[in-house]
C-alpha cells in the first residue's frame, strides 16, 4: 500500500511539475510574436501596379510605373515607456514586382522577426539609409542583403534611398514614350517618420503594421497645387535639389499607417 | 603442350594483373582547399557547401572546359565558345556550335561569373554555375551530345578517373558522373576573375586617368555637371558594371509585348512585361567582347553608343533609363576612352 502511495505520488509530481514546466516553456515562448510591416501601393484611390494600369496625372497627362521603391531605415517600435526596440536597420519597399491588381491588393511585406508581445504606443523608421550605413558599401554585406549594387551611386558614396521609374504619355495618343526617372538620396534627403498609434503585438502570432503608400502624393501636393511638371521635368538624380527636396519631403506625407 | 599452354597464360596473366594495378593506381584523395579572397569592393563570392574550392576540383574543371570530349564528335570544347583571349567570349555574334550550327544567343563573358547571383544565361533560366554547367552539353545548337556518353568517355579516359578520384573521392572510374564533371567546371568557373584593369588600379589609387579617360569616367557615372550624362552607370554599375538585373535596353520597337522575337527574361517567369529583358551584361573587358547585344547585333562600340545616344526603340517595358543622350563626337571617343580602362589583361594568358 506504501509502496502504491508513493508511486502515486510520484507520478502526481511528475505531471504536476511536468505541467507547470511546460507552461514556463509556453511562457517563455509565448512572450513574443512576428512582426511584419505591410505596405499597399496607391494611386489616389487605385491600387498601384507596374507597367498594369495608367493612372491620369496633372494637366492631362498619363502615368504608367515601372519601379517605385524606396529604403526606411532604424525601423523601431515605441513602448509606453519611452523605450524603443529597434527591429531592423535598414530594408527596402519594392513595388518592383507589383504587376497585377490581386498582386497589389496584397501589398509588399516585410518580414521583421520575433518581437516581445506588449502593447506598444507607435513606431518610426527613416526614410532612406541613414547617415552611418549610407557611408557603407555593398561589399560589406552578404548578397541577400537590402543594401545592393544595384541600387547604390559608388562614385558618389552613397545609395539610392528613393527609386521612382516609369513613363507619361504626353499627348495622349497611347505611347507612353516619354522617360521618367527619379532617383533620390544624399544625407541631405533623409527625413524621419513617426506614427503614433496603439500596436498590439500578440505572442504566437503574425501581427501585421500595415501602411498605405500613395505614390500620387509624391509627384503632387494637392495642399499646394505644386506638381512635378513631366512636361519639362522627366528626370532627377539627385542634381536639383528642389526636386529631390520635393521628392523626400512628398514621400512623408504619402506613407500613411492603417 | 598443354601444361606449357596455361602456364604462359597464367604467366601472361600474372603480369598483365600487376601492370594494371600498377597503371590505375588508385590516388589518395589529399584536397588541398584554396582560401578564397574576394576583389576589393566585391560581394562575398557564394560558393556552395558542398562544393568547395580544392585546386584538384579547379584543376579538374580547368581539364574539362579545354576538353572537346564534351561534344557530341569531340570537336568544340567550352573554351570554343569562350576563350580567355576573348574574355571567354567568341567573337560571334552568335555562337557557332556543333556542325556549325548557330547558337540562338551570343556567347557571354565568363569573367567574374561567380558573382552573377540573379541567375545564369541570357535569361537567367538557372541558379547555380553547377546547373549551368550541365546544359551546354546536350544543347542541340551547342555540343549536341549525351552527358550518358560524356560519362562513359570520362569513365574509360586514362586520365580522368584518377583526376576525379582526387578531386572527389570516387573510389572508381564507375563513380564519374554529370554532377561531378559539372562540379568541377563550376569550381574552375569561379576562379575567373577580372579585377585588375586600369580603372581598378585608378580605384586603388595606383594610377591615373588620362585626360580623356577622366572625362569619359564622369559622362559614364554622371560625376560633372559640366559633362553630359550617358546613364550608363544605372545599369551597369562597378564593380561588376552590371547590376545583374533583367531589363530591355531598346534594342526593338514592338507594339505589343508579345512580338519580341526572342521573349529572353519573359520566357522563363512567364511575365508578358519581361518579354524582351535580358541580363544586363557586365562591361568589363568590353573592348574584347564584340559583337554587343544577346544576338550581336552591333559590331563596334561606336555602334552601341549611338543606339543608346539616339534614346533606343519603343517598347512598353523599355528601361526608362534608356533616354535620348546629349553627347556628341568628343563625348563618344572620351567614353571609349574610359570604356578601354576596363580591359584586364591578366588572364589573356590563360590558355590551356
Amino acid at each position: 500500500m506504501a509502496y502504491k502511495n508513493i508511486v502515486f505520488f510520484f507520478l502526481l509530481s511528475t505531471i504536476t511539475f511536468g505541467y507547470i514546466g511546460c507552461n514556463d516553456d509556453d511562457d517563455n515562448n509565448s512572450g513574443e510574436g512576428s512582426v511584419e510591416l505591410l505596405f499597399k501601393g496607391k494611386y489616389g484611390d487605385q491600387l498601384l501596379t507596374m507597367f498594369e494600369d495608367t493612372y491620369a496625372y496633372e494637366d492631362g497627362i498619363d502615368l504608367k510605373f515601372q519601379l517605385f521603391q524606396f529604403y526606411i531605415s532604424d525601423i523601431t517600435l515605441l513602448k509606453e515607456d519611452g523605450e524603443e526596440v529597434l527591429l531592423k536597420d535598414v530594408d527596402i519597399v519594392s513595388f518592383k514586382d507589383i504587376f497585377n491588381q490581386p498582386d497589389a491588393a496584397n501589398g509588399v511585406s516585410l518580414s521583421l522577426g520575433e518581437w516581445p508581445a506588449g502593447n506598444y504606443k507607435g513606431i518610426k523608421f527613416g526614410l532612406g539609409v541613414n547617415e552611418t550605413m549610407n557611408a557603407t558599401p555593398p561589399s560589406d554585406y552578404d548578397l541577400d542583403h537590402p543594401l545592393t549594387a544595384s541600387n547604390y551611386w559608388s562614385w558618389a558614396s552613397g545609395y539610392v534611398f528613393t527609386k521612382i521609374e516609369g513613363n507619361a504619355d504626353l499627348n495622349n495618343d497611347g505611347e507612353f514614350e516619354e522617360k521618367l526617372t527619379f532617383h533620390i538620396g544624399r544625407n541631405d534627403y533623409y527625413r524621419n517618420m513617426s506614427f503614433e498609434q496603439n500596436l498590439e503585438i500578440t505572442s504566437d502570432e503574425t501581427n501585421i503594421i500595415a501602411f498605405d503608400v500613395d505614390i500620387q502624393k509624391v509627384l503632387t501636393n494637392p495642399s499646394s497645387g505644386a506638381y512635378i511638371d513631366f512636361r519639362t521635368v522627366t528626370q532627377d538624380h539627385t542634381t536639383d535639389p528642389e526636386v529631390a527636396g520635393f521628392v523626400a519631403d512628398r514621400l512623408m506625407e504619402a506613407i500613411q499607417i492603417r | 603442350m598443354r601444361f606449357l599452354f596455361f602456364s604462359l597464360l597464367f604467366f601472361f596473366s600474372f603480369f598483365s594483373c600487376v601492370s594494371e594495378k600498377n597503371k590505375h593506381s588508385w590516388p589518395d584523395y589529399n584536397p588541398r582547399f584554396l582560401e578564397w579572397k574576394d576583389p576589393k569592393d566585391f560581394v562575398k563570392m557564394a560558393i556552395p557547401l558542398d562544393n568547395p574550392l580544392t585546386e584538384e576540383g579547379v584543376a579538374l574543371g580547368k581539364r574539362l572546359f579545354f576538353d572537346p570530349i564534351l561534344s557530341k564528335d569531340e570537336s568544340i570544347s567550352c573554351a570554343s565558345c569562350h576563350d580567355p583571349t576573348l574574355a571567354f567570349t567568341d567573337g560571334q555574334a552568335k555562337s557557332i556550335g556543333f556542325d556549325n550550327q548557330l547558337s540562338k544567343r551570343s556567347a557571354m563573358s565568363l569573367l567574374n561569373i561567380a558573382y552573377h547571383y540573379s541567375g545564369f544565361f541570357w535569361d537567367g533560366r538557372v541558379q547555380t554555375l553547377e546547373q549551368q554547367a550541365l546544359e551546354p552539353v546536350e544543347n542541340p545548337l551547342e555540343m549536341a551530345s549525351d552527358w550518358n556518353i560524356v560519362e562513359n568517355r570520362l569513365r574509360k579516359h586514362e586520365e580522368y578517373p584518377a583526376l576525379f578520384a582526387k578531386a572527389f573521392n570516387i573510389q572508381e572510374a564507375a563513380e564519374i558522373t554529370r554532377q561531378l564533371a559539372a562540379k568541377a567546371l563550376a569550381q574552375y568557373e569561379r576562379t575567373l576573375i577580372s579585377a585588375d584593369a586600369k580603372f581598378d588600379r585608378v580605384m586603388r589609387k595606383e594610377e591615373s586617368f588620362t585626360a580623356a579617360e577622366q572625362r569619359g569616367w564622369a559622362i559614364f557615372f554622371d560625376a560633372s555637371e559640366d559633362l553630359p550624362d550617358a546613364e550608363c552607370a544605372h545599369c551597369h554599375i562597378d564593380p561588376l558594371f552590371t547590376t545583374l538585373e533583367y531589363l530591355n535596353n531598346g534594342l526593338d520597337r514592338v507594339e505589343t509585348l508579345e512580338a519580341f522575337e526572342d521573349l529572353g527574361r519573359g520566357a522563363v517567369l512567364g511575365n508578358k512585361y519581361y518579354n524582351g529583358t535580358f541580363k544586363v551584361p557586365s562591361l568589363r573587358n568590353i573592348i574584347l567582347t564584340a559583337p554587343y547585344m544577346h544576338d550581336g547585333r552591333f559590331d563596334t562600340l561606336e555602334e552601341v553608343i549611338e543606339h543608346y545616344n539616339a534614346g533606343g526603340h519603343y517598347a512598353l517595358n523599355v528601361n526608362p533609363n534608356v533616354r535620348k543622350l546629349k553627347l556628341n563626337e568628343q563625348h563618344k571617343k572620351d567614353l571609349i576612352a574610359f570604356l578601354h580602362t576596363l580591359t584586364d589583361y591578366s588572364f589573356l594568358k590563360d590558355k590551356n
